[in-house]
């Protein structure tokens, strides 16, 4: 084995079971790749190593007993620090919670450790998960592992970075209008971002409750399969969560595409847009229907609609949580961050009905759109990953800051609430580049089915890449 | 709206005024958010909509 900490979850899993390696030692060279790396990465805000090696002893003291939990046992993990851990300080990456210690887990906290979670630390993000590029005012800009010039994307940019550098074998992001899928893209790794109600967030500090979702980011679609299992299903302390049976995920993948029908939007995703990324991504579509997949051009008239209603609904439900400490604390924010809650300060309760109004309408004609197709290809980010401080990226003739790009492609699904997976799908500019597959409600699977499928294609390997 | 409504919600709603560069940028910000709202005021099928509960909690049996 070259290097522990560049097997894949499910291959580690496979080697404690088997007792080749222990959970110590995976723990070890996580901790080794850690010391290493994150001096220049920066993707951890709390890095939990005695702890860790605490639990890591505990847990193969139980395999050593003949106890093992399940897929996870004894695996390496770190989260967003928007997660509540027990007794691990939990900042959503700013200054105002920079000393919160929470008193009990969230609840898919508590459902990964049940499944034997080692937990290596807390993961660098945007403040409060209210940008998309990775940046950080407090703790300073999370760093692309395959060139640390570059932004990781946001605001999950620490999980994204810790994942594809191998500091951990899997993270949990979270994703309001893109915040797991564009790290993952430009990172070069797996992100999913599940149906609306499919993953408890009871314990995950909000940005905007009706678009928050919680999900995997992994370097391979079995992982975040893996990933998913654990983490997925009714939650009582969950309202939105809903009473959806739970499929086993990871055997559902390896089926392949042949007779699916593969949906893809006729504008807008091609706009603005790297002719690199675009090589990319129309390869890959090329590939799939090389495989017996079916291709159709679709179209989806009410976007503008529904980028106008994203804006609105998350700019009104951020300012309403953060309410209380724009009153007290204002100054303690990113500028960046303050700029978007005033935003919200300044729209009605009517502005805010009429984005939830034309919420619905558009998830309706989406779900039309679904009627002729099983799934939706497209770019994930429209362009690689920026350089770190850029004020303008130029992509297909538009000139434009890097947020501009980041959830651009990706908002849509928050919005209605539909799974959503990014994949590595090959290189622009030498950078990672991912290929967004949307499906249906509760239809994880079949989404990360073809992503399994493009993995194949594409023959992408996290282990290949700049460590 | 005029200038002093904004002062005045400013006012009410944050604990230190806001940094100049911050409060010169708020009006082209705010025109950026009425060009939206005006956007979603033009639905086609506004009309038709109620607003939209969260979707796991429309579909759960």
């Amino acid at each position: 084995m070259s290097n522990l900490a560049d097997l894949s979850l499910a291959e580690l899993s496979t080697e404690i079971r088997a007792g080749r390696v222990s959970p110590v030692e995976a723990t070890e060279a996580c901790l080794a790749r850690i010391d290493a790396r994150d001096g220049v990465l920066n993707s951890f805000l709390t890095l939990c190593a005695d702890a860790a090696r605490d639990e890591a002893r505990l847990l193969a003291e139980e395999l050593a007993k003949g106890d093992w939990r399940g897929t996870l046992h004894g695996v390496p993990l770190a989260l967003k620090d928007l997660y509540d851990t027990a007794d691990v300080r939990t900042t959503g990456g700013s200054l105002i919670l920079k000393d919160r210690i929470p008193e009990r887990d969230a609840t898919v906290v508590r459902s990964l450790r049940q499944a034997g979670m080692v937990l290596l630390g807390k993961l660098n993000m945007h403040e409060f998960a209210f940008g998309a590029t990775g940046e950080n005012e407090h703790y300073g800009a999370s760093r692309n592992p395959h060139d640390p010039d570059r932004l990781t994307g946001g605001s999950s940019g620490g999980s994204g970075a810790a994942v594809a550098a191998g500091l951990c074998y899997g993270s949990l992001g979270s994703d309001t209008g893109g915040s797991i899928r564009c790290p993952a893209a430009l990172c070069g790794i797996v992100g999913l971002k599940p149906t609306y109600g499919r993953v408890s967030r009871r314990g995950v500090l909000p940005l905007a409750w009706s678009l928050d979702h919680v999900g995997p980011m992994t370097r391979t679609v079995t992982d975040a399969a893996l990933m998913l299992e654990a983490i997925a299903g009714h939650d009582p302390a969950d309202s939105t969560t809903a009473q959806v049976p739970v499929p086993p995920y990871s055997q559902e993948i390896e089926g392949g595409v042949r007779g699916l029908r593969l949906g893809v939007p006729r504008e807008f995703f091609w706009e603005a847009l790297h002719p690199e990324v675009e090589a990319a991504v129309r390869g890959t579509i090329a590939a799939l229907e090389g495989e017996g997949a079916e291709i159709r051009e679709i179209r989806l008239p009410f976007l503008d609609h529904a980028q106008a209603a994203q804006a609105v609904i998350i700019r009104a439900e951020a300012t309403a949580y953060h309410r209380e400490w724009l009153r007290t604390r204002s100054a303690d924010y990113d500028p960046r961050v303050r700029s978007r809650l005033v935003e919200g300060l300044f729209l009605s309760a009517a502005d805010y009905l009429d984005a939830q109004r034309v919420r619905r309408g558009v998830r309706r004609e989406l779900l039309e759109v679904f009627a002729g197709v099983d799934v939706l290809l497209t770019p994930t980010v429209s362009v690689p990953a920026p350089r770190i401080g850029a004020t303008a990226v130029e992509a297909g003739g538009v000139v434009a800051p890097p947020q501009y790009y980041m959830v651009r492609n990706t908002y849509l699904f928050n919005l209605t609430g539909l799974p959503a997976l990014s994949v590595p799908c090959g290189r622009a500019e030498g950078l990672p580049v991912g290929l967004q597959i949307a499906g249906r409600p509760w239809e994880e699977g079949l989404v990360m089915r073809i992503g399994r499928t493009v993995e194949r294609l594409v023959l992408y390997s996290a282990s290949s890449e700049k460590r | 709206m005029s200038p002093e409504r904004i002062s005045q919600i400013l006012a009410e709603n944050l604990s230190q005024p806001l940094p100049e560069p911050e409060l010169a940028d708020l009006p082209s910000r705010l025109s950026s958010l009425h060009l939206q709202l005006a956007l979603l005021r033009s639905y086609p099928h506004l009309e038709e909509e109620e607003p939209s509960l969260p979707p796991s909690l429309e579909e759960n049996p």
